[in-house]
C-alpha cells in the first residue's frame, strides 16, 4: 500500500515520453501521405523586376496553399518544379506588395513587384468590425504572431513586455502565474486588467491559452478605439484573433520547444556562517539584557541544510504543437493540438496543459457560416503560500527529515537549539498538496449574411464554460515549532462558471465617389452564471501511510456549502466611420450598457466617443518629398467599469454566525449584516482625450507614432477601506468614491530594411505615464499601508517610510541625537545600532516618523526590439527597460534582520566596533529597533534593463534532405540572461503587492533565466 | 433580397424591444437581504445570536483579551518569536497597526458593537407575544455593547461611542474615557433592569441581571466611585441575588469544561470544541460555516512542546503562594492548579504535567523561563492543546466579586469593616484552598489599617484571580505608578515595566490607520 502514493516527480522524461511517441506517429503518417501525393504537374519560370526595371533577389515565389516554393536568385530568376497547372503563384517580398497570379497553365510568369506603402493597408481587428491601418484614428497597437513565435509559451500576456506602447507588463515566474497587465495606467481601484476579446467572445487572460494559435494582437487603449465595448473596457480591450486556414491542401506545422528554468537566487549564509550571525545577534542580545534571552543557541552538531538546493531545482517547460490547417473557395479549417509540461521550479510545483482548437468557415451563397472552439484542460500544482518567503524564513541548522519528529518525520526548530518558527518548506509541500484542475470551453459559431453587397447582419452566438476541481489535503504532520497537531483533513471544491453571448449586428460598407462610410449596429446580451460546493471534513481513512482523499473517507467534521452568481449586461452599440477622399476621418461610437450589478435607478449608462483623423499627406498642397505619409489623430470618448460583485448594492445576511448555549453545550444559529454596502453605486467612467501622429518616411522604411493622451476616472468604484468603528467586516463595500487621472506619452518609431539577402527591422517603444489621485470618496484625502502614503494629488501608493540615517558609532552619537527639545531620541540604543529620523520631532520612533521617501512608479519604459534575417539565419532580439521607480525589498527584511532565526545572506558584513565602516547594523536577537519593517533600510532604487529575449533560427529548409519541407526552422532562445539593475532583490520585473504597494517587492516570485530549444516544421 | 432584408430588420428590432430591462432584475439566490429581515421575533433572536458569535474571533475572547490583560499586566509576560506579541507585552509598540496584536482588537470590538446596535436599534419595531422577551431580547443586546465598550475602554480609553447601526461613510467622533465609562453605565442599568436573575438551563450562557450589575459595579469602580459601585454590588452580596451565587468546594472546577456555568459564575462565555475548523488567521475566523467555537488560549499559553508558549507568569505570584501555608500546614492548591512549575511534582506528589514528568520533558532548565500558565489548560483531561479548547471562560466570577466588594467597603470606611474581611475570609477559606481567615493568618495586622488591608487585597485579588483578564483593569484602578514605592516594587516583579511611560503606557495606541482614516480621531496621548 505504501508506494500506491506516488507523487509525481516533475521530469522530462517521465512526463513526455508517452506524448512524444504520439506525435512521432502523427507525424510520420503525415509525411507519407505527403509524399505519395501526385498531381497534374508542370515547370514554371520566370523573371521579377522592380518598378523600375531592375532585377529584384531574394524574392519568395511560393505556390498557394501547397508547399512548394523558392526564392529569385541574383538576377531575379526564379524556377519551380512541380507546379500544379491550375496553381496560384505567390510573390512576396518584405517591403512590396504581395502578388497572387493564377497560373492558368503558363509556363513563363514575369511578373514587376511594386513597393508596398508599408503597414498602411494591414488590416487591424477593432472590434465588431475592422479597418485599414491607414484610416485607423484610435490608438491600437497590433502584435502579430510572427512576433510571439520565440516568446515565452505559457502566458500571451508576458510577451506583450515591451512590444508595444502604453502596456505596462509585469511578471512572475510562479508556476501558471499571469503577468500583471495595465494598459495606459491605473485608471481603476476595482480592477485594473484589461478586457480580452477572443475571437468575439469576452472574456479573461488564463493561463490556458495556446499561443501558437495567435493570429494577431490588437490592443486598444483609447477611449476611441475600446469605446465599442463601453462598459467594460475601461482598462484597455485585448483583441485576440486567432489563425484560421487558407486556401490549398492541407498544411501541416509541428512544433516542439523545450525549455530550461533557473531561478536567480542570492546565496544563504550555510552553517558556520549563520551560526556566527546569529551567535553574535544572541551575545548582544543577552549583553543588552533583552527580555528572555539568557544563553546561545545549542546548535545541533553535524545539520548543514542547504534550503535553496532542497527547495528549488532547474525547471524543464516542454511544449509541443500540432497545426493542421486548409480549405477552399467553399472554406477553410484549422485543428490545432497542444500539449505542454511544465516541472516548475520548486518543489511541489508542476503543470500540464492540453489544447484542442477547431477554427472552421464556409460559404454558401450569401451565408457564411463559423465557429472557433478550443477545449483547455490544465491541471496545476502551485506552492503552499509563498515559497519564496518560506525558503528564507528557514535555518540552515535545520534538516530537511528528522525521524524523531512525528507524525510526519519533518525536521523543524527546536526551542533551546534552533528557535525558528519557519514552516519546513518541504514539509509544507509534501504534507499539504493542493492541486487545481480547470477544462475550460470556450468558442463562438456565427452567422454572416449578406443581405446586400453593402449590407451583412451577423449573429454571433458565443459559449465560455469553465469547469475548476480545487482540493486541498491536509496530512497529519508538524513543520513547525510548538504547531498544535492537527487532524488530517481534505478540502475540496468543485465550480462552474459559465457565459453565454448573443450578439446581432448589422454592418454597412458603402463608397459614393469619394465618401466612404462604414457603419455597425448591433445589440449584445451576455449572461454570466456560476456555482460553486465546497465539501470539507477531517480524520481521513488511513492504511498505513496511505491517504484516501475522496470525500467518502472524510469520518469527522463533514462541511458543505455552496453558492450561486448571475449577472446579466445588455448593450446597444452603434459605430459610424466615415472617411472623405482617404484625407478626413470620421469615427464616432456609441455604447448603451445596463448591469444587474446595480440597483434599479442605476442600471443604465451610456459611452460615447467621437474621434477624427486627417491624412495631411494626401492633401493636394502637401509637397514633401521624403514624408510618405502622414496622419494627426483626436479622440474624446468615454468608458466604463462595473467590475464588482453580483450583488453589491444591497446588504446580505450572513446565515453562519452560531453561538454556544446551556448546560449541554449547543449551538444556536445566528444571522445578521456582516458587510455594510453603498447602495448608491453607479458606473465608474473613464473619460480619455488622444491626441497621436502617425509618420513614414525615407520610403516608408520608417515609421514613427506618437499618442499622448489624459484619462480621468471619475465615480472610481472602490472598495475603500473604510473605518474599523463602524463594524464592517467581510470586505470594504464598494463606493464611488474616489477619482484618478493618467496622463501619458508613447512614442514608437520603426525601421525596415532590406538590403540584399540582409533584411532587418527596429524598433523602439517609450512610454512615459504619470498618475495622480485627484478625490478619494468619504472625505479622505489620505490612505496609507504600512509602507506607502496616497494622497490627493499625488501618485498612487508613494513610499511613506521611517527614515534610516546611518549607524551609531558612539554612545556620544546616541546622546547627541535628540529633537528639538533637546529629549535623546533612541536612548536604548547602543553604538552599531541604526538611527532613525524623528521627523515629527516628538522625541521617539515610532510608525508616526514615515514620511514621502521614495516612488514605485518608473519614469519612463522603453522597448528596444531587433529582428534580422540572412538567407536562412534569423536573430531577434527584445530588450526592456524599467526607469527611475524604487523598490521595496521584503526578501531583505528577513534575511538581515536578524532578531528572529531565519535564513541569513552569505557574505552578510555588519557593524562590530572593529568594523565600523558597515551600512548595516549591529545583530540583536529578540528585539526589533534594527529590524523595524516600514523603514527605508530596505527600499532601493529599482530601475533596470533588460535582455527579455535573444533568438537566434536556421532555416534548413535549404538542405537537399529536407527540401520538401516548406519550412524547417531550428532555433535557440534564451530569456532573462541578462539583467542591468542596481537593485539587490531577486528581481526588479516583479508584480507590486496590490495597486496602494505597487513597489512592494513582496517576496514576489522571480523570472527565470531560460533557454528554449524550438524545432519547427512546416509542410 | 428585399424580403430577407425586412426579416432580418425585423428580427433585430423585435430582439432590441424583447430586451425588456427585467432582464437585469438577478435575484440573489443565496442568502436573504437586509430588507426582508428584523420582522419577526425569531428574527431578534437570530440577531442576537449574532451578538453572542462575536466572542468566537480573534480580536476578542477566543485569543487577544488574554494577550492584552493577562501579559500587559505584572501576572504575566511573553518570550514569543513574534516579537510584534511579545513587544506589545513589555510596553514597545513600533507598529501601532499591528493586525494580531491591535488593529484585530479594534476592529472586532466594533464588529460586536455594529451587531448589539442592529438589535437594539431594529427589535423595538418587531412585535412579541410576550413583552418580556422582548425586554430580554434588547437588555442583553444592551449589556454585551456595554460589556465590549468597557474592555474598549479599559484598553484605549478614548474611543468613539458608536450607539447606532452603522453607515459605510460614517466617521464618529471621538470620547473620553469618562463618556464611554458613563455609556456603560447606562447600558448596564438599563439592562439589569430587564434581564432575568437566572436562566433556563438551555439558556445558560446568556447575559443575566447578576452579570450587569457585577460589569456595572466594576465600573463604577474604575470610576472611584466606591459607593455606587458598592450598591450595584449589593445585590449579588448582600441582597436578592446572593442566594443564586456562591464558590465552588474545588478552585479548579472553574477552568474546567466539565464544571460549566456553576454557581461560582457570574459571567462565562461558552466554549465548544464542536466545530474543529482550522480556518482564517491561526485557525480563527468568524461568520464562516461551522465556526470555531473553542477557545485558542490553552494553545497560545500552553507549555513548550505542548502549545506555542506564547504566555508565561511572572515568578512572583509562585512564590506568593509559599508565603502561607494552610489550614493543615499544606501548601495553597492553587498553586498547584494555576502554574506548571519546575518544583510541581515535589510540591504537589502525583501531579503531572500532560501525563508527563518535568524531568523527562526538559521544558527548559533555567528559572526566567520555566514557568507555564496551567489554568485553563487541559492537562487534566488529554495530553495536548489546540485551537478548539471548549473550556468556557469565566469574565467574572463570583470571588471576583466578593473581593471587589471588600474593597469598595474598605474605600469607604476609615478602617476596613467585618464584611470587608469576611468577603476576603470566603475566598480564602474556599473549602480546597482553606486558608486561616485573614485575621488569624500571618497577615492579620492589614485587618485594622485600610491601607494595609487595600494593599493585601492587591496580592489575595492576584492569588485568587491570576490571568483571568481581571490584573490588568485592577492596576489601571491602582495606578501603582503614582505611587514610588508601589512603583519600584512593580518593577521587580515585571521588570517589563521599564519600559512604561506614565501618560502614555496606561493605554494602548489607536490603530494608527483608524486615526488617518478618521478625521474626528486623534491618537491617544504620547503616541
Amino acid at each position: 500500500m505504501k508506494s500506491v502514493y506516488v507523487r509525481k516527480k516533475p521530469g522530462i522524461l517521465r512526463m513526455s515520453y508517452l506524448s512524444f511517441k504520439r506525435f512521432a506517429f502523427l507525424f510520420v503518417i503525415l509525411m507519407s501521405s505527403l509524399i505519395l501525393n501526385a498531381q497534374n504537374i508542370q515547370q514554371v519560370d520566370g523573371k521579377v523586376t522592380g518598378a523600375n526595371g531592375s532585377s529584384v533577389a531574394g524574392v519568395t515565389v511560393a505556390v498557394k496553399g501547397a508547399t512548394t516554393g523558392t526564392i529569385t536568385d541574383d538576377a531575379g530568376n526564379y524556377t519551380l518544379k512541380n507546379v500544379p497547372k491550375d496553381a496560384t503563384i505567390v510573390f512576396s517580398f518584405l517591403g512590396m506588395t504581395t502578388q497572387e497570379i493564377p497560373l492558368n497553365g503558363k509556363s513563363k510568369l514575369d511578373i514587376v513587384m511594386a513597393e508596398a506603402n508599408i503597414g498602411l493597408e494591414e488590416v487591424v481587428v477593432i472590434g465588431y468590425g475592422t479597418t485599414k491601418k491607414a484610416d485607423l484614428t484610435g490608438a491600437v497597437s497590433v502584435i502579430k504572431s510572427d512576433e510571439l513565435k520565440n516568446a515565452p509559451v505559457i502566458s500571451v500576456g508576458k510577451a506583450l513586455q515591451g512590444l508595444a506602447t502604453g502596456v505596462f507588463v509585469r511578471n512572475s515566474g510562479a508556476i501558471g502565474s499571469e503577468p500583471s497587465i495595465e494598459i495606459r495606467g491605473i485608471g481603476s481601484f476595482s480592477l485594473q486588467t484589461p478586457l480580452y476579446v477572443i475571437d468575439g467572445v469576452p472574456t479573461t487572460a488564463t493561463r490556458d491559452f495556446n499561443a501558437y494559435d495567435i493570429e494577431s494582437i490588437q490592443i486598444l487603449k483609447d477611449a476611441s478605439a475600446a469605446a465599442i465595448y463601453g462598459s467594460r473596457a475601461g482598462n484597455g480591450v485585448i483583441i485576440i484573433t486567432t489563425k484560421k486556414g487558407s486556401s490549398g491542401a492541407m498544411k501541416i506545422d509541428f512544433s516542439s520547444k523545450v525549455s530550461l528554468q533557473k531561478l536567480p537566487l542570492i546565496a544563504q549564509a550555510r552553517r558556520d556562517e549563520w551560526i556566527k550571525l546569529y551567535d553574535a545577534a544572541y551575545d548582544n542580545a543577552i549583553a543588552d539584557g533583552i527580555s528572555g534571552v539568557t544563553q546561545r543557541q545549542q546548535h545541533p552538531a553535524g545539520i548543514d541544510t542547504d534550503w535553496l538546493k532542497e527547495v528549488f531545482h532547474t525547471g524543464v517547460l516542454q511544449d509541443y504543437n500540432l497545426t493542421l490547417s486548409g480549405g477552399n473557395t467553399g472554406g477553410n479549417y484549422l485543428v490545432s493540438m497542444n500539449y505542454l509540461d511544465d516541472s516548475g521550479t520548486a518543489h511541489g510545483q508542476s503543470m500540464n496543459r492540453i489544447n484542442f482548437r477547431v477554427n472552421t468557415e464556409g460559404i454558401k451563397g450569401i451565408f457564411k457560416i463559423g465557429e472557433n472552439l478550443v477545449v483547455s484542460n490544465t491541471f496545476i500544482n502551485e506552492n503552499n503560500g509563498a515559497t519564496i518567503y518560506n525558503a528564507y524564513r528557514t535555518i540552515p541548522t535545520i534538516a530537511v527529515r528528522d525521524s524523531t519528529h512525528q507524525p510526519g518525520g519533518y525536521g523543524y526548530g527546536q526551542e533551546t537549539s534552533t528557535r525558528s518558527f519557519g514552516g519546513n518548506p518541504i514539509g509544507e509541500e509534501d504534507l499539504h498538496p493542493s492541486t487545481n484542475k480547470n477544462m475550460r470551453i470556450l468558442g463562438n459559431v456565427y452567422t454572416d449574411v449578406k443581405i446586400l453587397k453593402s449590407l451583412t447582419y451577423r449573429l454571433n452566438a458565443g459559449l465560455e464554460a469553465n469547469t475548476n476541481n480545487y482540493k486541498a489535503l491536509v496530512k497529519s504532520g508538524l513543520t513547525q515549532l510548538n504547531q498544535p497537531s492537527e487532524a488530517s483533513s481534505v478540502t475540496e471544491s468543485k465550480s462552474n462558471a459559465i457565459t453565454t453571448l448573443l450578439e446581432n449586428t448589422l454592418n454597412y460598407k458603402g463608397t459614393f465617389g469619394k465618401h466612404n462610410i462604414d457603419a455597425i449596429i448591433g445589440t449584445t446580451y451576455q449572461y454570466d452564471y456560476n456555482e460553486s460546493i465546497t465539501a470539507a471534513g477531517k480524520n481521513l481513512v488511513k492504511i498505513g501511510d496511505y491517504y484516501f482523499t475522496t470525500l467518502n473517507n472524510i469520518t469527522t467534521n463533514a462541511t458543505v456549502q455552496g453558492s450561486i452568481g448571475k449577472a446579466v449586461l445588455i448593450s446597444y452599440l452603434g459605430r459610424l466611420n466615415y472617411s472623405y477622399d482617404n484625407r478626413y476621418l470620421l469615427s464616432l461610437t456609441l455604447r448603451r450598457d445596463g448591469s444587474s450589478r446595480f440597483a434599479k435607478a442605476n442600471e443604465w449608462d451610456n459611452f460615447p466617443s467621437i474621434s477624427v483623423g486627417w491624412r495631411l499627406s494626401n492633401e493636394k498642397f502637401f509637397h514633401v518629398g521624403w514624408i510618405n505619409d502622414l496622419k494627426l489623430r483626436a479622440n474624446y470618448g468615454t468608458l466604463g467599469n462595473a467590475n464588482i460583485g453580483y450583488w453589491d448594492f444591497v446588504s446580505t445576511l450572513n446565515t453562519f454566525p452560531i453561538a454556544v448555549f446551556g448546560s449541554d453545550q449547543h449551538t444556536e444559529t445566528g444571522m445578521t449584516v456582516v458587510k455594510l454596502v453603498n447602495s448608491d453605486i453607479h458606473w465608474e467612467t473613464k473619460i480619455q482625450k488622444n491626441f497621436g501622429v502617425d509618420l513614414a518616411v525615407l520610403k516608408s522604411r520608417l515609421q514613427l507614432s506618437g499618442d499622448y493622451f489624459i484619462s480621468t476616472t471619475k465615480d472610481v468604484l472602490t472598495a475603500l477601506p473604510i473605518l474599523y468603528s463602524t463594524g464592517n467586516d467581510g470586505g470594504n463595500p464598494y463606493v464611488n468614491a474616489a477619482s484618478l487621472e493618467n496622463r501619458g506619452i508613447e512614442l514608437t518609431a520603426t525601421w525596415k530594411e532590406n538590403v540584399g539577402d540582409f533584411k532587418y527591422s527596429a524598433t523602439v517603444n517609450y512610454t512615459r505615464l504619470r498618475n495622480k489621485v485627484l478625490d478619494f470618496g468619504y472625505g479622505k484625502t489620505t490612505y496609507y499601508t504600512t509602507t506607502t502614503i496616497t494622497e490627493i494629488g499625488k501618485p498612487l501608493g508613494m513610499f511613506y517610510l521611517v527614515q534610516e540615517a546611518g549607524i551609531f558609532q558612539t554612545q556620544d552619537e546616541i546622546n547627541s541625537w535628540k529633537n528639538s527639545k533637546g529629549v535623546v531620541i533612541q536612548p536604548n540604543a547602543k553604538p552599531g545600532d541604526e538611527k532613525y529620523i524623528d521627523a515629527n520631532d516628538d522625541g521617539q520612533i515610532t510608525s508616526t516618523d514615515r514620511v514621502i521617501c521614495g516612488n514605485p512608479w518608473p519614469k519612463f519604459e522603453l522597448g528596444v526590439n531587433l529582428n534580422a534575417e540572412y538567407k536562412n539565419f534569423d536573430l531577434s532580439m527584445n530588450t526592456y527597460g524599467s526607469f527611475g521607480q524604487d523598490a521595496f525589498n521584503s526578501l531583505f527584511y528577513i534575511t538581515d534582520q536578524l532578531m528572529d532565526e531565519m535564513a541569513a545572506r552569505k557574505g552578510y558584513d555588519y557593524w562590530t566596533p572593529t568594523n565600523t565602516s558597515s551600512a548595516n547594523p549591529r545583530p540583536l536577537y529578540g528585539d526589533t529597533r534594527n529590524g523595524r519593517y516600514d523603514q527605508t533600510r530596505w527600499l532601493e532604487k529599482a530601475s533596470f534593463y533588460k535582455l527579455s529575449q535573444i533568438t537566434l533560427g536556421y532555416n534548413l529548409k535549404s538542405l537537399k534532405f529536407f527540401s520538401n519541407f516548406d519550412g524547417l526552422r531550428v532555433s535557440v532562445t534564451g530569456q532573462n540572461l541578462l539583467v542591468l539593475t542596481k537593485y539587490k532583490g531577486l528581481d526588479p520585473d516583479f508584480i507590486g503587492s496590490s495597486i496602494w504597494e505597487k513597489g512592494l517587492d513582496n517576496y514576489a516570485y522571480p523570472n527565470p533565466k531560460t533557454i528554449i530549444f524550438s524545432v519547427n516544421v512546416t509542410f | 433580397m428585399k424580403k430577407l432584408l425586412k426579416l432580418t430588420l425585423l428580427i433585430i428590432v423585435g430582439f432590441l424591444y424583447s430586451c425588456s430591462k427585467d432582464l437585469l432584475d438577478v435575484a440573489n439566490p443565496n442568502t436573504p437581504t437586509s430588507q426582508v429581515f428584523w420582522k419577526t421575533e425569531n428574527d431578534a433572536t437570530l440577531g442576537l445570536n449574532a451578538v453572542y458569535h462575536a466572542f468566537y474571533a480573534g480580536g476578542t475572547w477566543q485569543l487577544n483579551m488574554f494577550f492584552r490583560n493577562d501579559l500587559t499586566s505584572d501576572e504575566g509576560w511573553s518570550n514569543s518569536p513574534a516579537l510584534d506579541l511579545a513587544e506589545y507585552t513589555r510596553f514597545i509598540y513600533s507598529d501601532y497597526n499591528d493586525y494580531n496584536e491591535n488593529t484585530q482588537i479594534w476592529k472586532y470590538h466594533y464588529k460586536a458593537i455594529l451587531r448589539a446596535n442592529l438589535v437594539i436599534a431594529n427589535v423595538s419595531n418587531i412585535t412579541f407575544t410576550d413583552e418580556s422577551k422582548k425586554k430580554d431580547i434588547i437588555a442583553q443586546a444592551k449589556f454585551l455593547r456595554g460589556f465590549y465598550y468597557f474592555y474598549l475602554a479599559i484598553l484605549y480609553e478614548n474611543v468613539p461611542l458608536v450607539l447606532n447601526p452603522s453607515n459605510a461613510g460614517d466617521a464618529p467622533k471621538q470620547n473620553t474615557l469618562t463618556e464611554v465609562f458613563t455609556q456603560c453605565i447606562e447600558d448596564f442599568t438599563e439592562a439589569a433592569a430587564d434581564l432575568p436573575t437566572t436562566r433556563a438551563s438551555t439558556d445558560l450562557g446568556r447575559a443575566t441581571k447578576g452579570a450587569a450589575l457585577a460589569y456595572l459595579g466594576k465600573v463604577y469602580m474604575q470610576m472611584g466611585n466606591w459607593q455606587a459601585a458598592k450598591d450595584a454590588f449589593y445585590w449579588l452580596v448582600e441582597g436578592d441575588g446572593a442566594t443564586n451565587y456562591g464558590l465552588m468546594d474545588n478552585y479548579r472546577d472553574n477552568f474546567k469544561h466539565t464544571t460549566e456555568n456553576n454557581k461560582e459564575s457570574v459571567f462565562e462565555i461558552q466554549f465548544s470544541d464542536v466545530n474543529q475548523i482550522f480556518a482564517g488567521l491561526y485557525g480563527i475566523s468568524n461568520d464562516i460555516p461551522s465556526s470555531n467555537v473553542g477557545c485558542a488560549r490553552a494553545q497560545y499559553f500552553g507549555i513548550k512542546g505542548i502549545g506555542w508558549c506564547d504566555a508565561q507568569p511572572r515568578r512572583w505570584i509562585i512564590d506568593e503562594y509559599y508565603k502561607e501555608t494552610n489550614a493543615t500546614g499544606g501548601l495553597d492548591i492553587r498553586l498547584r492548579d494555576n502554574f506548571f512549575y519546575p518544583n510541581l511534582q515535589t510540591d504537589f506528589p502525583g501531579e503531572k504535567i500532560y501525563g508527563q514528568d518535568w524531568s523527562v520533558l526538559n521544558w527548559g532548565s533555567n528559572t526566567v523561563t520555566s514557568n507555564y500558565w496551567r489554568k485553563y489548560q487541559n492537562d487534566y483531561w488529554r495530553t495536548y492543546e489546540n485551537n478548539y479548547s471548549p473550556i468556557n471562560y469565566r469574565t467574572i466570577r463570583y470571588a471576583d466579586v466578593l473581593l471587589c466588594y471588600a474593597e469598595c467597603l474598605a474605600q469607604l470606611n476609615t478602617t476596613p469593616p467585618a464584611l470587608a474581611i469576611q468577603c476576603v475570609n470566603r475566598v480564602r477559606q474556599r473549602k480546597e484552598v482553606n486558608l486561616l481567615p485573614l485575621e488569624s493568618s500571618i497577615y492579620a495586622n492589614v485587618c485594622t489599617d485600610k491601607t494595609l488591608f487595600l494593599n493585601r487585597l492587591k496580592v489575595e485579588r492576584s492569588l485568587e484571580l491570576c490571568a483571568e483578564t481581571v490584573r490588568w483593569i485592577d492596576l489601571k484602578r491602582w495606578k501603582p505608578w503614582n505611587d514610588p514605592t508601589e512603583w519600584a516594587a512593580l518593577l521587580v516583579r515585571d521588570p517589563d515595566f521599564n519600559n512604561f511611560v506614565k501618560g502614555k503606557s496606561e493605554r494602548l495606541p489607536i490603530p494608527q490607520l483608524e486615526v488617518d482614516n478618521n478625521p474626528n480621531l486623534t491618537q491617544n496621548p504620547g503616541y
